[in-house]
């Protein structure tokens, strides 16, 4: 038996609350966070610590209501993944006066030989393990399809090579896989109730990896964002 | 009577609920360096993570290299393996002993006869994966890195390619080329039924490569403007994936 109090929010709630909580609806939902990968390499970046509207955070950078939880929603878990996004990736210094430094003008360069080849994710709620996910942005691609790049292998810098030198004629183009099975799927799924604490983060304990394509990546004009997707259900009581 | 009463006071006090198991989806993994000189065999999960990788002493294992916390075992907890993935691939750049040059990925791996690709490619072609729990036989796959692929990886849509204006290097020289095992999930090698590992069962994994040692990697060329050759880093790779069952908290 409950007490009397409690009795009466719960008749006042059917009665006058603009909420139903005897009924939920289920919607397919993704909750994102992104933050800056610095140039110089970091050893810990954690996910889903802001919100948007704080200082240089947007709707772009996250949809969290709440530091560290889903706030007033239950969320049923079904895949994670990784993205990797650059605002501008152009490769316009791909050019024979950056002949002696054509790797850091090229994002490819990252995921050939960078951060990309590396990491850990750590997924916990509460203060328990969930998720503990080795070469996290290759293990846990995006949902989406990246951009498909392509190029016309027409960048030859010289018609006529100067002996002794490189040539370039053709610009690397590589992304994260774009196959919906290569996702990483939460099977069974996880339930994380409203209110539940819980912490993402991608780190480097080997040591920290700078970002190699350092011509194109800059911290505050062209930050290379990366992300962590929660895709599943939002459960919410109907209104 | 002592029985009786651990199992009440456990029930009481204790802090993890025996009578509910939990399943989580969740990997076993072990990421260990090739020994650059060559070797015919690579053990895996018998260095617990803050140990030092027998190829390279010098280097620690993190979690970036394994979640194993004790010697040939997953500890307290059972482990349904469903899937057994490799992993073959140099180590990141800034983790090389040397640095490879600021034109690597523009001239990309060299296919200069003999390079650090072309033997990274003979490594991916051979050996024989072994796994045994409580020394028991249970796995013996031959060529793993070809028949249980990691299912992960990266989209490779071009990769630059370059020439020189070197008259006496031929056009084979300047050719570049990327090998790597299949990066679609659909492709990973699947365990049905699945195998359960109970708590502290002691597990023996080893890719042995009996028709001869790995090639060295100690003096290999990386890209055609690699004129010296350089010790590469090399890192093997095996991942159980499964479900982790524990009991509730």
């Amino acid at each position: 038996m409950g007490f009397q109090s409690e009795s009466i929010i719960s008749a006042a709630s059917q009665k006058f609350g603009v909420i139903d909580y005897s009924r939920w609806q289920a919607i397919r939902w993704q909750w994102y966070s992104y933050v800056t990968y610095p140039t110089a390499g970091v050893g810990e970046l954690n996910f889903f610590g802001q919100v948007a509207g704080q200082a240089g955070v947007t709707l772009q950078d996250t949809n969290l209501p709440k530091a560290g939880s889903f706030g007033q929603t239950h969320f049923q878990l079904k895949s994670i993944s990784t993205d990797i996004q650059l605002g501008n990736n152009n490769v316009d210094g791909f050019t024979l006066a950056n002949q002696a430094t054509l790797d850091t003008f090229a994002l490819a360069s990252d995921f050939l030989n960078g951060f990309v080849q590396a990491g850990v994710l750590e997924f916990s709620v509460g203060a328990r393990p969930f998720a503990t996910i080795p070469k996290p942005f290759m293990y846990a691609p995006p949902p989406g399809s990246p951009n498909d790049y392509n190029n016309s292998y027409a960048n030859q810098i010289t018609a006529v090579p100067t002996t002794g030198t490189s040539q370039v004629v053709g610009l690397p183009w590589i992304t994260q896989t774009k196959l919906r099975n290569n996702v990483y799927f939460v099977d069974p799924n996880i339930l994380i109730e409203a209110e539940q604490q819980f912490n993402v983060k991608i780190s480097y304990p080997s040591g920290a990896i700078p970002v190699i394509a350092s011509g194109i990546v800059n911290d505050s004009t062209n930050p290379l964002k990366i992300g962590v997707i929660f895709d599943g259900l939002l459960l919410r009581p109907v209104q | 009577m002592s029985p009786e009463i651990l199992d009440s006071l456990q029930k009481r006090f204790g802090s993890a609920d025996f009578s509910r198991y939990q399943v989580v989806r969740g990997q076993k993994y072990d990421f260990c360096r090739l020994l650059v000189a060559g070797t015919n065999s690579v053990s895996f999960f018998s260095n617990p993570i803050g140990s030092a990788d027998p190829a390279s002493t010098g280097i620690f294992k993190t979690l970036e290299q394994t979640n194993l916390v004790k010697n040939a075992s997953f500890g307290q907890e059972y482990f349904a393996l469903t899937q057994i993935r490799t992993y073959i691939n140099f180590v990141p750049q800034v983790r090389q002993s040397f640095t490879p040059g600021s034109n690597f990925v523009s001239r990309g791996y060299t296919a200069l006869a003999d390079s650090a690709m072309e033997r990274l490619q003979t490594v991916m072609n051979t050996g024989v994966l072994e796994i045994k729990f409580a020394q028991k036989l249970y796995y013996q796959i031959a060529r793993p890195f070809i028949q249980c692929p990691p299912g992960f990886g990266i989209d490779v849509q071009s990769l630059a390619s370059s020439r020189t204006g070197n008259a006496a290097e031929t056009q084979v020289s300047d050719t570049n080329w990327l090998v790597r095992p299949d990066y679609r999930a659909a492709s990973v090698y699947n365990i049905d039924p699945i195998q359960i590992i109970e708590p502290e069962i002691q597990i023996q994994a080893a890719i042995n490569f009996p028709n001869g040692n790995t090639p060295s990697f100690s003096d290999v060329t990386l890209t055609t403007g690699n004129s010296a050759t350089n010790s590469t880093s090399v890192e093997l790779g095996l991942i159980f994936d499964g479900y982790v069952i524990r009991p509730s908290q």
